[in-house]
């Protein structure tokens, strides 16, 4: 991918070299001309749209800039193009006018930094509550972390369907573990149209994080992104920062964070697979799994002194040691569970009245898959071989042999398949691990983390890919830190997997994403002052 | 003394449901709410206020008018050798308060400007129009079967014939489906439809209300039993056949139900259409004597 | 699966980490878990007037990251296994270590540490290798004094300070 797009557009192009096969462009004059690379990029049967990224960098290019970061699934490669944008003409062609996947990206620059993509085919809000005044944007850098204006309340809804009625699934809704609203327009049962309001739970981290935090404290608060796959974002964002400050990673250290990652994947996995069953009423299988479950979290428990958060990471290294009791203990744990998740799928598949409420329903086909950028287990049930773990590869997983499973129904029963395929993956995984784990330190030594430098890095969550990008600065700061979550990109199927479907069949479609909408919203809850203490 | 049992099932029904919970509990490995909890959320519930969602009268009738048809179902039912009320006919009263019991469901849920509700009521409608007249097929084939419309003179005039025997198949899947278990509780679905209509209810009125979808539930179930256990034994005894029969088939549908996920609509739809042709082709042999 | 917590203990694991406790005791209130910690559930308040530093937990904003354990000097700070933190009251949370701040040899204003940072640094400089009975004369001086010790002795070598 960089070479033909360096031979075709080279000329134009201001090149930054950031690491073996990642490269970023500055396109500084010609803005018109962008569009067009992005044509030719995304023409590329296995070029994505991998993450967007807009900044403040007034302070040293004296204009905004939004970077599109692409990535080359088959050649491992990713390449980002870089536009500034100056504080006058706060304007930018839009790419979301001919991909559908940079939709969310644009909407989000516009309500956080004030960027308008000409184009752009729906410029309602999509990050700010709706009583957010329309002149105020949070990640400029003239923004406090700490201030809340108000405004008056103007929701932006999407008009009714002529005659359809509204079924609200949300903002609360018994089968929603987050809030999230969805306003289904059903013709009787039938849902017709879809319109979906989120980031209920945004909180500013990454404004956060910028405002009063230093390189290593952000771990935690990228751990605590998500509370399902939080160790896959606290990764993703120590290798961000690794890969920015050319730290190397001790062998030792990369062997325990994919063994925790695997075990995360587990624990996910099985609590998606019980969710399904409940949210069909079948409650036996929800509880025999998650009987499965508690294993997982009891293994994360003994291993990282918590069942979930694990708080391991920090950048550079891992911060527990895999002790030798804790590598046996794993091996007994692994084979109980191992037996009793065979038990478990056999008894769940083997219910007729569970596979038909899954088959045929919420398709999604791969060519919308590909429009809307879906990873994980959603792209892989559409028939799309994408796994970051083996494209991009980080931790140990190229020196551990694995199976992505691949289906190509692209319905409820797939991704349900796909999943339970992985489980059984992250089992061999974890023994692999364990059997190949080279001895020595856990840390790597560094000194201070360099300023003004790049780095962006993505991990397979057990939903899809989590993408990190981290720009430093001086005295161990970072100054912008964009957190990329599977379900940012893989919620904005919902809307085509659900039309055509039942409001029946609302709820597990919507599920089937495995959405997490906390770390879509980069969730953090938090009073930022300091605490003053009782007299 | 006849008149007196069916005053006392109702106070009967949430233990069963306690019992059912206890059993679900056991199949899922947990130990379980306490048998009485039933009795102890419906103790609670009636020391709420309920809530007007709706302030049409229907809407508060709703829980009371079918609280009246369930218990209207239990006194037309025979009790060991005599039903209270039973008379010439009581069967075709039966099937009446049964669609009552439906219609009051549907009715409560339109009243109200929910769209919970009004898929709960719309579920409910269609799949009365499915199973009922299953239902209806299946009784009219005992009818024909022993020449007459009252519960008590069919279980004792009933003999064995093909027909007659799919007939009480037919009768054990529709009595599941009229109970409500899962796959079939798709008018209440919780994890989509928040309970259909029960989900704008609460306090003592949703207290009355699940407590008579409970004794229309054990009035389907005693139906059954009385067909499965009184054409075989008569007197005191068959009124404790009847009740460990009812008590058996209970726990069966419920470990029947913990195995199973809930159907669609659809598929419940066709699942009925099926049920209500078998019954048809039953009842044309019953016809030719069969 | 069901267990009858909390009318029966519960116990967690040995890897577990729970709840943050300081020992008073050995704290010497150099405020290194204050610099770690992610949250700020642990911070350092100076009162220059009275002379005294708070350490001040919060376990209520803890994480329990264990970060604090790690960078203590003296081990003061652990996490323990319990984890047990509801409470009707909030400052059941609040965990407050105080402790006089050294005075400074020259001025008499209070420096920015601690005494008991004093007696530990003391206590681990290696004997032979410093002279050990000069830095005890100077050691608690505050930064202002220090600043002007060291351009005195380099402007006046040999020179002898008060």
């Amino acid at each position: 991918m960089i070479g033909e797009f360096e031979r075709t557009f080279g000329a134009v192009l201001e090149k930054k070299t950031l690491g073996k096969k990642k490269v970023l462009y500055a396109l500084r004059v010609r803005q018109e001309d962008f569009p067009k690379m992005v044509r030719f990029l995304l023409s590329m049967p296995t070029v994505r749209l991998f993450t967007m990224v807009g900044t403040d960098e007034r302070p040293f290019e004296d204009a905004f800039s939004v970077t599109y970061w692409f990535a080359d699934w088959r050649e491992g490669e990713i390449l980002g193009i870089r536009l500034y944008v100056p504080e006058d003409n706060p304007e930018y062609p839009s790419v979301a006018s001919f991909h559908k996947g940079a939709l969310w990206f644009e909407r989000e620059v516009k309500d956080l930094l004030g960027l308008y993509a000409k184009g752009l085919p729906d410029p309602r809000r999509l990050i700010l509550s709706d009583d957010w005044p329309e002149d105020e944007f949070p990640l400029r850098e003239d923004f406090e972390y700490y201030s809340s204006p108000l405004s008056e309340r103007k929701p932006q809804y999407l008009p009714k369907i002529e005659g359809t009625s509204v079924h609200a699934i949300g903002p609360y809704h018994i089968a929603l573990d987050e809030p999230a609203h969805f306003r289904l327009f059903v013709r009787g049962e039938e849902i017709v149209g879809v319109d979906y309001r989120g980031f209920y739970s945004h909180r500013g981290i990454e404004k956060l994080a910028r405002g009063r935090m230093n390189y290593n404290q952000v771990c935690f608060i990228a751990e605590r992104v998500c509370g399902i796959c939080g160790f896959c974002h606290s990764t993703a964002y120590a290798q961000a920062v690794e890969e920015a400050a050319k730290i190397e990673v001790p062998d030792r250290a990369r062997y325990i964070r994919t063994i925790l990652l695997e075990v995360e994947r587990l624990h996910s996995h099985l609590l998606w697979i019980g969710v399904a069953a409940h949210l069909t009423g079948f409650d036996t299988a929800f509880m025999r799994v998650w009987e499965v479950r508690e294993k997982v979290m009891q293994l994360a428990e003994r291993l990282t002194g918590n069942r979930k958060t694990y708080g391991l990471v920090v950048v550079g290294g891992v911060r527990r040691d895999l002790l030798d009791y804790r590598v046996s203990m794993i091996e007994k744990f692994l084979k109980e569970i191992k037996k009793e998740f065979d038990r478990v799928v056999d008894f769940l598949l083997s219910a007729r009245s569970f596979v038909e409420r899954c088959r045929g329903v919420g398709v999604l086909t791969k060519e919308l898959a590909r429009e809307w950028d879906a990873n994980g287990p959603v792209a892989r049930a559409s028939g799309i071989d994408y796994d970051v773990r083996r494209d991009f590869p980080y931790a140990a997983y190229p020196e551990l042999s694995f199976d992505i499973p691949v289906y190509t129904e692209g319905d409820v029963l797939a991704r349900a398949m796909v999943r339970i395929d992985e489980v059984r993956e992250s089992l061999s995984l974890i023994e692999q691990a364990i059997d190949a784990m080279p001895s020595g330190p856990i840390m790597a030594g560094f000194n201070e983390i360099p300023g003004g430098v790049e780095g962006i890095s993505a991990v397979e969550a057990p939903r899809g890919e989590n993408v990190h990008y981290v720009m430093t600065e001086d005295s161990n700061v970072i100054y912008r830190w964009r957190i990329k979550a599977a379900t940012y990109n893989n919620l904005q199927t919902a809307p085509d997997m659900l039309r055509g479907y039942t409001i029946a069949d609302a709820p597990l479609i919507i599920a089937s994403i495995d959405p997490c909408y906390s770390c879509t919203e980069r969730i953090q809850v938090m009073d930022v002052g300091r605490w003053e203490p009782c007299p | 003394m006849n008149l007196v049992i069916p005053l006392i099932i109702p106070f009967i029904t949430p233990i069963l449901d306690g019992i059912a919970r206890k059993v679900r509990a056991k199949i899922q490995d947990r130990i379980g709410p306490p048998v009485l909890q039933t009795w102890y959320d419906f103790i609670s519930l009636f020391g709420m206020e309920s809530i007007d969602a709706s302030g049409s009268l229907t809407f508060r009738l709703a829980p009371y008018l079918a609280f009246g048809s369930a218990m209207a179902m239990l006194f037309l039912l025979p009790y060991g050798d005599s039903s209270p009320f039973g008379f010439k006919g009581d069967l075709i009263a039966f099937i009446y308060f049964f669609a009552l019991f439906s219609a009051v469901v549907v009715l409560s849920g339109m009243s109200v400007e929910s769209s919970y509700t009004m898929a709960g009521a719309s579920r409910e409608i269609t799949l009365s129009l499915v199973f009922k007249p299953a239902f209806a097929v299946v009784v009219a084939l005992f009818a024909l079967k022993s020449g007459s419309l009252s519960i008590e003179e069919i279980t004792h005039s009933l003999h064995l014939a093909p027909s007659v025997i799919g007939a009480y198949a037919l009768l054990i899947y529709i009595t599941y489906v009229e109970a409500g278990f899962i796959p079939y509780d798709i008018a209440e679905a919780e994890t989509e439809i928040l309970g259909g209509v029960l989900s704008e209810y609460s306090g003592r009125a949703l207290a009355v209300f699940l407590w008579a979808f409970q004794i229309k539930r054990f009035a389907m179930i005693w139906l059954l039993s009385s067909m499965i256990v009184l054409p075989f034994v008569g007197g005191v005894k068959a009124l404790i056949a009847q009740f460990l029969t009812a008590l058996t088939i209970f726990i069966l549908m419920v470990v029947y139900e913990s195995m199973n996920a809930r159907h669609r609509l659809d598929i419940a739809v066709r699942k009925g259409i099926k049920a209500l042709a078998a019954g048809c082709i039953l009842l044309i042999l019953a016809f030719f004597g069969w | 699966m069901t267990k009858s917590y909390p009318f029966e203990p519960e116990e967690a694991p040995p890897e577990y980490r729970g709840l943050p406790r300081i020992n008073p005791l050995l704290c010497i209130g150099c405020g290194a878990c204050t610099n770690v910690c992610p949250p700020n559930a642990v911070i350092r308040i100076d009162d220059c007037s009275s002379g005294t530093r708070r350490i001040v937990l919060d376990v209520g904003r803890c994480i329990r990251c264990a970060r604090c354990e790690e960078s203590c000097p003296t081990g003061a700070i652990r996490l323990t296994r319990e984890f047990e933190a509801a409470t009707d009251d909030r400052n059941d949370h609040v965990e407050v270590v105080e402790m006089k701040l050294a005075k400074c040899r020259n001025c008499g204003s209070f420096t920015d540490y601690t005494e008991r940072q004093v007696h530990k640094v003391l206590s681990i400089i290696p004997p032979g290798i410093l002279d050990f009975e000069r830095i005890r004369d100077k050691l608690p001086l505050c930064s202002e004094c220090k600043r002007s010790l060291t351009i005195i002795n380099a402007s006046r070598v040999g020179g002898e300070w008060r």
